[in-house]
């Protein structure tokens, strides 16, 4: 049955099967617009908190680090009670929308982005900051220039940020609906077929899913090499 | 005028400074000596305004940015030692090719393209000095400037240093490569 369910599934990924391309599309739409957007938020906040400590630095910390082991469903029934009809967002009627998986993708990728700004920038050479400030940086221009001195490690956030976003399931299916060629994402089709008994259809995406895995890994070991450089 | 008047730093229980009183006139040229510990880097961070004092009052500090400090273990951005040294100018507006001229300032033009982490410590120290030049600051803050630096380093940084107009703190445990210093002791 293993080997069959390959071969089917290698067949729809060759042929280009609608259905299977529509959820690599929603699956990354959602996920690339969702971790730059919170990277645009959580890396300046996650430096800011690392470089400057202001006030409830350590509270503020461990909250991001919290945000990383929520469960997806979690952040998906957050969500889901936002942008309900009598949610606080839910004249927008937003539900079962692409925008509803960034939505909830976006707070799955702010605390590991931000979290690994603050790690980074915090544990970076106290020097840096102060030999950018003392040649006359702004507090904003020295940050940034430390923020490029760690930026392999910005680099990884952004991978655990897009690995943990592109293959969740809480958020697609609660906010999202799992809709056919709408919001089914990958992972939500891997459910769906499974729940259907179609064990070929259900590997194709899941394969997929490996496949960015493995990407995923080799990059990030790659970026850990370069930095030990 | 810098006036520092009672000034002590404390970390915890540790006094790591104890400075009555000092006055630097705008342009003149100040050499900071005693052994390890006795506050020499302290008084610098201090004069650079990255501490605080636990007593005492510091004024006549230039706003930030016009008192450039360089750190005892001198760090250089990523790039190229040119890069380093166009850092400041780029923050000031002024052309990113003034760094050349900084960099011969410090006989350091072959160091120009070099990455800086391929930079040994006394090459690092020549950029990270004309780099704080290229500033063009109010007021230098060197500490230990001749550290790990060979002949030709130290007359580089020698003649850099005679060059320089503003006001000059070099920090030290013996004066022996400086000239022309008003020392003060804190052993």
């Amino acid at each position: 049955m293993i080997w069959e369910g390959i071969k089917e599934a290698f067949h729809l990924i060759a042929s280009g099967d609608r259905q299977v391309l529509h959820a690599v599309y929603v699956s990354l739409f959602c996920t690339v617009i969702a971790i730059v957007a919170a990277g645009f938020v959580a890396v300046p906040y996650g430096a800011w908190l690392g470089l400057y400590r202001p006030r409830a630095t350590r509270t503020q910390a461990f909250l991001l680090r919290l945000g990383m082991f929520v469960p997806t469903v979690v952040v998906g029934l957050i969500v889901f009670g936002l942008l309900s009809r009598h949610g606080l967002l839910g004249g927008l009627d937003l539900l079962y929308t692409k925008l509803a998986i960034i939505i909830g993708e976006f707070l799955l990728a702010f605390p590991i982005i931000g979290s690994m700004a603050y790690a980074a920038t915090a544990d970076s050479n106290p020097v840096a900051l102060e030999s950018a400030r003392t040649l006359g940086a702004s507090r904003w221009q020295a940050m940034r220039t430390v923020l490029n001195e760690v930026r392999l490690a910005i680099a990884t956030g952004f991978l655990m940020a897009f690995a943990r976003c592109f293959s969740e399931l809480g958020v697609a299916i609660t906010v999202g609906g799992n809709l056919e060629m709408r919001t089914r994402t990958l992972a939500s089709t891997v459910v769906l077929d499974l729940s259907r008994g179609r064990f070929g259809t259900a590997l194709a995406p899941g394969i997929i899913l490996i496949a960015l895995a493995v990407v995923i890994t080799i990059t990030a070991l790659s970026l850990a090499r370069e930095k030990k450089r | 005028m810098i006036r520092v008047r009672d000034l002590h730093v404390r970390f915890g229980e540790v006094s790591a400074l104890a400075l009555p009183s000092l006055d630097i006139a705008p342009g003149e040229r100040v050499g900071v000596r005693g052994p390890n510990g006795s506050g020499k880097t302290t008084l610098l961070r201090v004069l650079a305004g990255f501490q605080e004092p636990t007593t005492g009052t510091v004024e006549g500090l230039p706003p930030p940015g016009r008192a450039v400090l360089v750190h005892q273990r001198p760090y250089l951005f990523r790039g190229t030692a040119a890069q380093n040294v166009s850092y400041p100018l780029r923050l000031r507006g002024a052309p990113a090719t003034q760094a050349h001229e900084w960099l011969q300032q410090l006989d350091a033009t072959a160091l120009a393209e070099r990455e800086a982490r391929t930079l040994s410590g006394g090459e690092r120290r020549r950029v990270v000095i004309a780099r704080a030049l290229a500033a063009s600051p109010e007021v230098l803050l060197l500490d230990e400037p001749f550290a790990a630096l060979d002949d030709e380093g130290i007359a580089a940084v020698q003649a850099a240093i005679r060059a320089y107009e503003g006001t000059l703190v070099v920090a030290a445990p013996d004066l022996a490569h400086a000239e022309g210093l008003r020392v003060v002791d804190l052993s």
